[in-house]
């Protein structure tokens, strides 16, 4: 590759700023405005990359995102980047670049040995190669050398960000077509334009022009545009994905280009969510390569992109230059470079003729015109330096004549343009094939989107394109059709002996098209070569469904934010500060962070934990129930309401009293349980699981605003308005008492499932008696911002009873020591209200209810349901764990399974709840349960071992 | 004994940077008025006993000293100064005496941000997929949308050029955090 001594005048770079940059350990020098991968053609560089599969030694072969050769790892350490397309890489002070998927260098790969066993390692050899003697024979080796670009092994330093855009108009691609677009749409009104650009600049081909004229214009129409309030231009943004209902999909490289340097209060890259009234994609084409016989060497390179190199980054990157096309605009680039002032020898053109005036300005120029002719051969590792040519046929099928030959130092090729239709093919829209042209552009459009440009086939002259799909009569194992997954036209053949028959089947099995490319420069030449080799024509083959992204995007920009303790919404408690203060172990219910335990200094989990049960069940413990889920429910209607919605009677429920309630969907299945209060005849205070109001809210509101629009019922959920904290233990109520209140805390006046409402401290106060502990229990209710204060009150008030702070697994281990339910926990999507023993209360109930008619059904009848039972270990000192399956008789099935099992520091033994098959009719049996490879002896028994009369609750 | 101490949500600074602030306003209380829409001409007793119009939706009302966001069909959130919203409670109540209106306290279960800058609408465009420009979601309109994950009721007045932001307390911190990390190139 020829050394750019001194670029061309018009070169878009700033000449006055060299910028230093290395690539592979050696240092070069840039400007700014350069790509690395301009910056290595600069600077002579012609290896850059290699192949994926067998190593082929690569230079770049495109100036933007269709390079299929210059993949490079950026940068170090935690701010490395695999896979990085050089040509999309603004050059930057320090940019640190290195080759990938080779050892040690690109330049020198001792894997390129692999390139000898080219014949043995054909598409998809893996599926037949690596089953013998097994997979994992050959995983190692496979894992070190497969794969391009090496992932980051440290956490990325760098931030990235989200956000929604809203616009009327979304311009995709600001070339002349989207720029055109955007001006007739400004001059027309007012609304709202969005126009975004995957390069550095606007300008889109128009950068690489070197026309006066061109880049006046650029420049006025630019100007106009970013002088307008509606109008917004953003460059440095691909479109990736474009979905229904006009959304789309974009990456804006923020701070990419001052690499390492940029300022961590910018985001590297920011991904945008797109809602459009109406889109246009002026997505422009991209050029096409020619497959023939080694088309893959470093030197040989896309028409269109030397061109670009030559004008936009004022490079001369050979002195000996051959074009090899099937159609006039390479004659056209041919042209330019002429009048730039490079010498291009010849132009190997597979059509016999071509129009007159072409021919005429390329012999003028002094360019040797080999019309009619096949490449079918090149030379030079490491660079192009010769070609070997024979001439077709006139049908163009066959070779004829000697070979002959062409010396030559760059070699531009040009197989047509392909418009990028790839956003408007996610978007639904519908191709056509254009036989003229061979390529596919929009047809049918099935959302509001517009194409323009060459991406709609609007090629500004007529490309007289005849196609030539590979070099015939030589070898198609060296002809490349995707270059960087080393498919070849011998891939796409063997794929039809196999009988892959469709353009799927075919880029699955050959890889053609795949990943990096994603059919930006193979997709057209590869299902043309399928069709040849099926006999079809290529819109019977047709083409394979485009998917998002179009380009890589990076990880990072889809999460965004999203990371870490901002993953998910989490909900602090009102007290919060003092569970801190109190060291609490904090873990995520459903988003709330609860605390599990108040560990004391040296203390373990299973210490604490036994410390606070104990004191709860000597003294009094004090938790922060707040999650408890509050609803009320108001209406003349609400009593009625609820007494369907509750599988159990509500209507016998008195003012002030509570009443334990199962909630089931449609299906029978328990969904929840709590605490129902009658607030008054038409008001209640429904209690639901922590966490899950929101949940029950949206069940209820279903129903009412559905089903039972009739019934007159306000739900309102007043969960976080009141801080709860339960006060729990024999000496709960002596503690309450301490604090000023006018509530009659009395057994007598205030007994077990009672409720009342007063004041505390001087704040309105909600009192229910309700116990999931098995003690006595005061559930404390005052307006969230005294939440508080009011656990530092008790605290206080407590002091001398040795009031513990208690966590939700201490609670845990009280509930199942009483053998008290836990939807969720001791539940599973089955569980229908006579699994638990609520056969009898349904049984009971007069009225109908929601569910009810599911219970009956043969299912729900039988006998070896799951149904929920204490479990006893016959060896007292022996654990289980939840999730240990009970055995059948014969030891070798699973009749259900331990749902809840903790050690009980009250009872000195571990105590279990499941759901076993059948359990009720089985009390008394003994069983085996079987974990992590484990077996014990248990017995099936009634749960709730500790406190079976209930007297200390109703203390 | 003295009364319980009150304790605002964030308990901490809010949040400045030169182009967006967020701030806890906590002298506001609020109360939600929730009616039974499906029945014929509730809405319009209501409002009459109310002694003002209702906001339709997406819209924000200011009275003499409440002002009233629309909130979901049939339902509102009255904003009242802090301290007053017991009274107003009382006084609503007995104003809907006879009509199926429910009024309940929502001051606690609430955290009220205000949001300003010249950045904020790109910060909220950062959490939610809602037009926020001013065409769209100009002066006194307010929407019950999620932001970050989180459900939100926002108005915006563009009188001061600040966005209200009401979410559930619990969630204070966890809005915080996100304002703090989506912002920092604000």
């Amino acid at each position: 590759m020829k050394r750019t001594v001194k670029r061309h005048e018009h070169a878009r770079i700033n000449a006055d700023d060299p910028i230093h940059f290395s690539f592979d350990g050696k240092r070069y020098r840039g400007y700014e405005g350069d790509t690395l991968a301009s910056a290595l053609l600069a600077n002579g560089v012609a290896v850059v990359g290699r192949s994926f599969k067998i190593h082929r030694p690569r230079g770049v072969f495109a100036a933007g995102k269709e390079e299929v050769n210059a993949f490079v790892q950026l940068e170090e350490g935690p701010y490395t980047e695999p896979n990085a397309r050089a040509t999309l890489v603004p050059l930057y002070a320090d940019l640190k670049a290195t080759g990938q998927n080779a050892w040690p260098s690109v330049r020198f790969d001792g894997l390129a040995m692999l390139g000898l066993f080219k014949r043995v390692l054909p598409a998809s050899f893996y599926y037949k190669t690596f089953k013998w003697p097994s997979w994992h024979t050959w995983e190692g080796l496979v894992r070190r050398i497969a794969g391009l670009g090496k992932a980051p092994s440290q956490p990325d330093p760098q931030t990235y960000q989200k956000q929604t855009v809203h616009t009327d108009i979304l311009i995709v691609g600001a070339g002349r077509a989207g720029l055109m677009a955007a001006l007739e749409i400004v001059r027309e009104g007012h609304q709202r334009v969005l126009v975004l650009d995957e390069q550095e600049k606007f300008g889109g081909s128009l950068l690489a022009s070197a026309e006066q004229a061109d880049r006046a214009w650029l420049k006025r129409v630019l100007a106009d545009l970013a002088g307008r309030d509606n109008v917004t231009l953003m460059s440095r943004t691909t479109v990736n994905g474009y979905y229904d209902h006009n959304v789309l999909a974009a990456l804006e490289r923020v701070g990419n280009h001052l690499g390492t340097q940029a300022e961590q209060s910018q985001p590297r890259e920011r991904f945008w969510r797109i809602h459009a009234g109406q889109v246009i994609l002026a997505t422009g084409a991209h050029e096409r390569p020619l497959v023939f016989p080694n088309n893959d060497r470093p030197g040989i390179m896309l028409a269109s992109a030397i061109r670009e190199y030559t004008h936009r980054y004022g490079l001369t990157l050979g002195d000996n230059v051959v074009f090899y096309a099937n159609n006039d605009s390479a004659w056209d680039v041919a042209l330019e470079l002429v009048t730039a002032g490079i010498k291009v020898t010849a132009i190997v053109d597979v059509r016999s003729t071509v129009v007159a005036k072409l021919q005429r300005r390329a012999t003028l120029a002094g360019i040797e015109l080999k019309l009619g002719y096949a490449v079918v051969d090149t030379r030079g590792r490491s660079g192009i330096k010769k070609l070997l040519l024979r001439k077709l046929t006139a049908d163009r099928d066959h070779l004829t004549g000697p070979k002959e030959s062409l010396s030559c130092d760059l070699l531009a090729i040009s197989g047509g343009w392909t418009p990028a239709i790839h956003l408007y093919s996610q978007s639904g829209g519908k191709l056509i094939f254009r036989d003229a042209d061979t390529c596919f552009v929009p047809d049918v459009a099935s959302q509001a989107v517009t194409v323009v440009g060459r991406a709609n086939g609007e090629f500004s002259q007529p490309l007289n394109l005849q196609a030539l799909w590979s070099t015939p009569d030589v070898s198609s194992e060296y002809q490349w059709i995707d270059f960087q997954y080393d498919v070849t036209v011998s891939d796409i053949q063997l794929a039809v002996r196999e009988n892959f028959i469709s353009v799927e089947h075919v880029k699955r099995y050959t890889t053609n098209g795949m990943s990096i490319d994603q059919g930006k420069t193979s997709n057209v030449n590869g299902l043309a070569i399928l069709a040849q080799e099926t006999e079809r024509q290529i819109p019977e083959v047709g083409t394979t469904r485009f998917r998002p992204p179009y380009h890589p995007t990076t990880i990072g920009a889809y999460a965004g934010r999203e990371l870490g303790p901002l993953y998910t919404p989490g909900f602090q408690l009102p007290a919060h500060v003092c569970h801190v203060a109190l060291d609490a172990q904090f873990e995520d219910y459903g988003g709330w962070q609860r605390p599990e335990y108040y560990p004391r200094p040296g203390e373990d989990e299973h210490q604490a934990i036994a410390r606070e049960v104990l004191a709860v069940r000597n003294s009094v413990g004090l938790l922060d129930y707040s999650p408890l889920g509050k609803l009320e429910v108001h209406g003349p209607d609400a009593r009625e309401f609820l007494n369907r919605m509750y599988a159990n009677n509500m209507v016998t429920l008195k003012v002030g009293g509570a009443r334990y309630g199962l909630m089931l969907n449609e299906k029978g299945i328990v969904i929840d349980d709590g605490v129902l209060v009658c607030l008054a005849e038409d008001h209640f205070l429904m209690h639901t699981t922590s966490g899950g109001a929101g949940t029950i809210h949206q069940v209820l509101e279903e129903w009412l605003q559905c089903e039972w629009m009739q019934l007159e019922v306000l739900v309102t959920n007043v969960t976080t308005q009141w801080a709860t904290l339960t006060l729990s233990g024999p000496n709960a109520r002596q503690v309450l008492e301490k604090l000023d209140g006018d509530i009659d805390l009395a057994h007598d006046s205030f007994s077990h499932m009672q409720y009342r409402e007063g004041t505390l401290c001087g704040v309105p106060a909600r009192l229910l008696r309700a116990s999931f502990t098995g003690e006595v229990s005061f559930e404390v209710s005052v307006p969230a911002r005294h939440g508080q204060a009011l656990w530092e009150e008790l605290m206080t008030a407590g002091k001398n009873y040795g009031i513990t702070p208690f966590g939700l697994e201490s609670l845990m281990v009280m509930r199942t020591e009483k053998g008290y339910l836990h939807v969720g926990a001791d539940t599973d999507g089955n569980t229908m209200p006579q699994d638990l023993g609520w056969a009898g209360v349904i049984a009971k109930k007069p009225a109908d209810f929601v569910g009810r008619r599911s219970l009956s059904i043969e299912v729900g009848q039988d006998e070896q349901r799951l149904q929920l039972t204490g479990i006893e270990l016959l060896d007292s000192s022996a654990d289980i764990l939840a999730g240990a399956h009970v055995l059948s008789a014969n030891g070798d099935s699973s009749t259900g399974y331990v749902t809840s099992a903790y050690h009980s520091p009250t009872l000195g033994r571990t105590v279990a709840l499941g759901i076993v098959a059948g359990a009720h009719a089985r009390q008394d049996e003994e069983v085996t349960l079987f974990y992590n490879g484990n077996r014990q002896a248990a017995r099936l028994v009634k749960p709730g071992g500790y406190d079976p009369e209930g007297e200390r609750l109703n203390g | 004994m003295a009364s319980l101490a009150a304790h605002s949500a964030l308990q901490v600074q809010g949040l400045t940077r030169d182009e967006f602030s967020v701030r806890e306003i906590t002298d506001s209380g609020l109360i939600r008025l929730q009616t039974f829409h499906r029945s014929v001409g509730s809405v319009e007793n209501v409002a009459e006993a109310l002694g003002m119009s209702l906001p339709g939706p997406g819209e924000v009302l200011a009275g003499d000293a409440i002002t009233v966001y629309w909130s979901s069909p049939g339902e509102w959130v009255i904003r009242v100064p802090i301290g007053s919203e017991q009274e107003q409670l009382v006084s609503l109540q007995s104003r809907f005496e006879g009509l199926f209106a429910v009024v309940t306290l929502m001051t606690d279960s609430r955290v009220t941000l205000e949001l300003s800058g010249v950045m904020a609408r790109d910060v909220l465009a950062r959490g939610s997929s809602v037009d926020f420009h001013p065409s769209v979601f100009g002066n006194n309109r307010c929407l019950s949308t999620r932001l970050a994950g989180v459900p939100i009721m926002l108005a915006y007045s563009a009188q001061h050029d600040t966005y209200l932001l009401f979410a559930c307390r619990s969630a204070a911190h966890y809005l915080l955090d996100w304002f703090l990390a989506s912002s920092e190139d604000c």
